[in-house]
């Protein structure tokens, strides 16, 4: 073993040199030989049946080489990761502006453009609706005729008796909260190329997950997976986005592959990619709290609507994840929530970092400042005699007595940090028109995917002549550090340098299937499989070499990267010796190793059980300045208290809290796809606003707070997500303290109540 | 067919002359189909947007006469297709042009003031130009070329409308000259956008010049709040020749923001570009006079 542990270390980046020297090569860059154009033809209408489709003109046209309709392909079949209800290209009738009703593949994109332009489609516009209220009308259209209604969904939590505990209440409090559509907005956007080998179809482009990729264009094609080869390029940004939107195009360029046998590459504009893909679920909430005099919570009710757009895709498990953290980090003994998610003709939405928190913790931490006022207690009181504490029970019936609690601590350490205790009791005019404030909020996340699915992970590592290990998994890094973070693993167990370790390509054809790269998972599930396979791997090296030096393995040791006899300091054999030696035997020294999660259980019809096998806490504590004469607000500062169990390296861990924080910032201050009849009228980034570095806070203190936990390789929990979900409540809260007005939508745009009115155009 | 920011969608020739004197001759040759390339930032994405088509575009990088910067006792010259970014790093710039280098460094971001001019920004005679509100208080005179013949306009007399210039065909911006500053003045400039990298919703700059208590010598002027870039002399009148105190600048603002004639759009409201433009305004007569030497 080495000298000093590489756990805990802040080493660099093991892609940092290449992306910050502009080397790493993105899915658009690549060249192909032979490469030809794909390209789509929306269409026209949210809703409309498609009558006919005239694609001569367009066929006839130089330089194009396919146009395809859904005629052309009677073999396609709808596909979906929970309802298989949406389309490659849409055979009968489109149910949003972002379907697909035409392809067209081409020698230039000017060409497939052109062709596109004389597609002749015949449409039969459909009565359409906008919002989950429309949709849920009797008179509504039916979106999916094979459904019953437009309801994709309904989860609920059902604890004790709400009735009974609102009666034991001094104090109700009913209050709706509302939050905004949001895009991804990677800034790499979507790209992937298909090249069809004999009967053997490579896709390889910006791809979150290659093994959902392969078995949804599996699915949709009618091929065997076996036949599909996936391969991710480095992703230039993804927080969840890219995985329906690809498993679409890349589905799309496979089919005008086939149909032209020639390597076709389709790659989105950005109004193409906030046209077609999926946003961040809008949500309506509807929060009843009771709580004692002494602000002990008694009861909670919850409705919430979100807005699931034209088709299902993640919905399910989003608003699962929403329904289990609803009701907050709070002990309360009764409590009921509803969530329905709903199919509309707007954008569908899925997953997207945080994955159905950010909504539900900005209404119940707003609600919990709102219940603190009335209550005449400061909201850190507040939340002190109602917060998760080892060994309580939380709302969907689970004790939390195989981990420590962390909350109260995390919570604590953040508003320290921040001052909040004088700084609560500043005034707070700062001038004739300014106005400052703080604010914060709390969270409890559970770890991985829970009572989603299976949660399992494997990995293989082979130590390779050169000295060199081979890391294979089929996690990949989407750019949060995991390449890094996984080497540091490998190389802790194996005794040698992170410079060592090589990660294999993230391809269907080499690596074990680890699950998909979500839930914040790629630490917890990844590190364990990871470790396991290097602690095999070590073992096995310890035979072979007690086989090469004829020395029983039990004198054996592992030290500083070689093996040397116990008794014999000179009897000393390195892994290349070892693995050299092997090869001569025509052997190799490979290892696998996998994890799979604890159990969890889950009632659907009570909403109770062990959601998640173990979870993390956050704090985070926000200082605002707002002008009320200009309705600007500046974040003056922002602490991010975190538990992640342990910081396998510190430095991806804070760089994951810039990061979340930056986000939430635009969640919670800027961001609002602006769709109108269902049309993203925001359709560029000079109409939907994101924050840049010059936005953020004008200080950030990230705060990590360790606390091993059983499950984690050596304690590692999550942090990726948690560390968005918390920003937007933290400021809205400051907001409201600054100001005294309490902002229950996203983003907090003050200048609404400057001049109470939206800057929308109508 | 929707907008694609990935697509130039149509062909067009791109003539690059080398020297003042080709680009000329080629401004006159080329009829009305033209468009004037200096750094891109506007025009290509109004050819994405299929708002102009020009069939030739006439691309200035390679003249070097246009990328001069000069200081003398005269004041300063600027080529027209010096960078936003030489300029806010040009040292007299940063040092007596107080209002032109804010406006440069609040303007997009560093990769686009890379490449963005400062005569395109003035051609492009958008009213949210954030030039122009400092260059107006400078009272800055452009020189407009047209092969063999010359002539300076005042920048006040340079726009017309939204997108619409002085420019005659075939003339092209060559220099844009500021006076020297004046003893005992100062400048300010501020604006209101979205966030840091947006187009103004507001922008107001201010240039002043103090004999004691009093100012002697006012310009002010803002964007985005009529069809073009405009000075608002309701504030300079009320100040010229009067002592300053902190009330009287409210004044001043308050006049201003009755002066303007603001529009809603997608980026603000008419009623909130007057509120806050009466914020900016007292803010930037305020960083001014105090820049000035004066006090409040």
């Amino acid at each position: 073993m080495p000298k000093s542990s590489l756990i805990g270390q802040s080493l660099l980046r093991v892609d940092g040199l290449e992306k910050v020297t502009g080397q790493t090569r993105f899915a658009a860059d690549l060249k192909v030989p032979g490469l030809i154009h794909g390209r789509m033809l929306f269409s026209r209408f949210p809703h409309a049946r498609i009558l006919g489709i005239d694609c001569a003109q367009a066929q006839a046209l130089p330089g194009v080489h396919a146009v395809l309709t859904a005629a052309d392909l009677p073999n396609l079949r709808p596909f979906g990761i929970v309802f298989a209800d949406q389309e490659v290209i849409v055979s009968q009738k489109a149910r949003y502006l972002g379907d697909v009703v035409a392809l067209v593949a081409a020698e230039s994109p000017e060409a497939a453009e052109e062709a596109l332009s004389l597609i002749e489609v015949q449409y039969q516009p459909l009565p359409a609706v906008f919002s989950p209220q429309e949709a849920l009308a009797d008179s509504a259209p039916l979106i999916h005729a094979e459904r019953p209604n437009n309801i994709v969904n309904h989860h609920k939590v059902r604890k004790g008796d709400v009735s009974l505990g609102f009666a034991q209440a001094d104090m109700i409090l009913e209050r709706e909260y509302r939050t905004q559509w949001v895009e991804h907005a990677y800034l790499e956007l979507e790209a992937v190329t298909a090249v069809f080998h004999h009967d053997q179809l490579e896709l390889f482009g910006s791809i979150q997950n290659p093994f959902s990729t392969q078995s949804m264009v599996a699915s949709a094609l009618g091929l065997p997976s076996e036949q599909i080869r996936v391969r991710q390029t480095p992703l230039g940004g993804s927080f969840g986005g890219k995985d329906e939107v690809m498993y679409l195009m890349a589905a799309r360029a496979a089919l005008l592959a086939k149909a032209t046998q020639r390597p076709v590459r389709m790659q989105h504009s950005r109004e193409e990619s906030f046209r077609e893909s999926y946003k961040r679920h809008p949500y309506q909430m509807r929060y009843k709290v009771g709580a004692t005099r002494e602000g002990l919570l008694t009861a909670m009710e919850i409705a919430i609507l979100a807005d699931a757009g034209a088709y299902a895709a993640s919905s399910t498990f989003v608003t699962w994840r929403s329904v289990v953290h609803a009701a907050g980090p709070y002990r309360v003994e009764h409590v009921k929530t509803d969530i329905t998610a709903v199919y509309t003709n707007n954008i569908y939405t899925g997953a997207m970092r945080g994955f159905g928190t950010p909504q539900v913790i900005f209404a119940v931490e707003s609600l919990m400042d709102e219940l603190a006022q009335e209550l005449k207690l400061r909201p850190d009181e507040l939340r002190r005699r109602n917060l998760l504490t080892t060994g309580t029970v939380t709302a969907t019936g689970q004790c939390l007595n195989d981990h420590p609690v962390s909350l109260r601590d995390v919570m604590d350490r953040a508003l320290q940090s921040i001052d909040y205790a004088q700084k609560i009791n500043e005034p707070a005019q700062t001038g004739t028109t300014k106005r400052r404030g703080i604010g914060f909020a709390i969270s409890h996340r559970g770890c991985s995917l829970g009572a989603e699915g299976v949660d399992r992970a494997e990995a293989r590592l082979r130590w390779q002549p050169d000295g060199t290990v081979l890391l294979s998994i089929g996690l990949s890094d989407n750019g949060a550090g995991l390449n890094t973070v996984l080497s540091q693993i490998v190389a802790q167990e194996l005794g040698i340098g992170t410079e060592q370790v090589r990660m294999d390509e993230p391809d269907t054809t080499l690596v074990p299937d680890a699950g998909s790269t979500v839930a914040s998972r790629g630490t917890l599930m990844g590190g364990n499989a990871v470790r396991e396979a290097a602690i095999h791997l070590r073992e096995m090296l310890l035979v072979s070499a007690s086989q090469l030096l004829s020395l029983p393995a039990e004198q054996l040791s592992f030290v500083e990267g070689r093996v040397c006899s116990n008794l014999d300091p000179s009897q000393v054999v390195s892994p290349a010796e070892v693995v050299d030696w092997l090869a001569s035997c025509g052997k190799s020294l490979e290892a696998t190793g996998s994890y799979e999660a604890p159990t969890v259980d889950w009632q659907e019809e009570t909403g109770q059980g062990r959601a998640y096998f173990t979870y993390v806490y956050g704090c985070q504590a926000a200082e605002v300045e707002v002008d009320l004469s200009t309705g600007q607000v500046r974040v003056l500062h922002l602490v991010a208290a975190h538990e992640l169990g342990r910081a396998i390296n510190p430095a991806t861990a804070k760089g994951q809290i810039y990061g979340g924080v930056a986000m939430g910032l635009g969640y919670g201050l800027l961001e609002e796809l602006d769709l109108h009849q269902g049309q993203a009228r925001s359709d560029n980034l000079d109409r939907y606003l994101l924050p840049t570095t010059c936005d953020v806070p004008q200080v950030v203190t990230p705060i990590l707070i360790e606390n091993p936990d059983p499950a984690g390789p050596y304690g590692a929990k999550s942090l990726g997500e948690p560390t968005n979900e918390l920003t937007a409540a933290a400021i809205a809260n400051a907001i409201s303290q600054a100001t005294g007005f309490r902002l229950r939508e996203l983003p907090c745009d003050l200048i609404k109540i400057v001049l109470l009115r939206t800057l929308k155009p109508d | 067919m929707p907008v694609d920011s990935k697509i130039l969608p149509f062909r067009f020739r791109c003539l690059e002359p080398s020297n003042l004197t080709d680009a000329l001759n080629l401004c006159s040759q080329s009829g009305d189909q033209v468009a004037i390339l200096a750094g891109g930032t506007d025009l290509l994405i109004k050819i994405k947007r299929q708002m102009v088509q020009p069939e030739i575009l006439i691309g200035l990088q390679r003249v070097p006469e246009l990328q001069q910067i000069q200081t003398n006792e005269q004041g300063l010259r600027l080529g027209a297709t010096v960078t936003l970014s030489e300029a806010e790093h040009y040292p007299a710039i940063q040092r007596e042009y107080s209002a032109l280098y804010e406006a440069l460094r609040s303007m997009a971001a560093p990769a686009i003031r890379n490449m963005a001019t400062l005569g395109g920004n003035l051609c492009n005679a958008s009213p949210a130009a954030d030039t122009a509100p400092p260059l107006l208080a400078f009272d800055a005179q452009l020189r407009l070329q047209k092969s063999g013949q010359e002539r300076l306009v005042r920048l006040t007399q340079f726009f017309l409308g939204p997108g619409s210039s002085c420019l005659a065909p075939g003339e092209l911006l060559t220099e844009i000259c500021l006076p020297a500053p004046l003893p005992d003045s100062g400048s300010a400039f501020l604006k209101l956008g979205r966030v840091s990298c947006d187009i103004a919703k507001v922008n107001a700059a201010t240039y002043l010049q103090r004999r004691g208590t009093v100012c002697i010598l006012c310009r002010a002027a803002v964007g985005s709040v009529a069809p073009t870039p405009v000075r608002i002399l309701q504030v300079e009148q009320l100040l010229e020749g009067a002592v300053v105190d902190s009330n009287l600048l409210r004044q001043a603002a308050e006049a201003g923001a009755k002066a303007i004639v603001p529009i809603d759009d997608i980026r603000s409201t008419a009623k909130y570009r007057r509120q806050v433009c009466q914020v900016i305004l007292e803010e930037v007569l305020q960083a001014a006079w105090i820049r000035a030497g004066g006090v409040l």
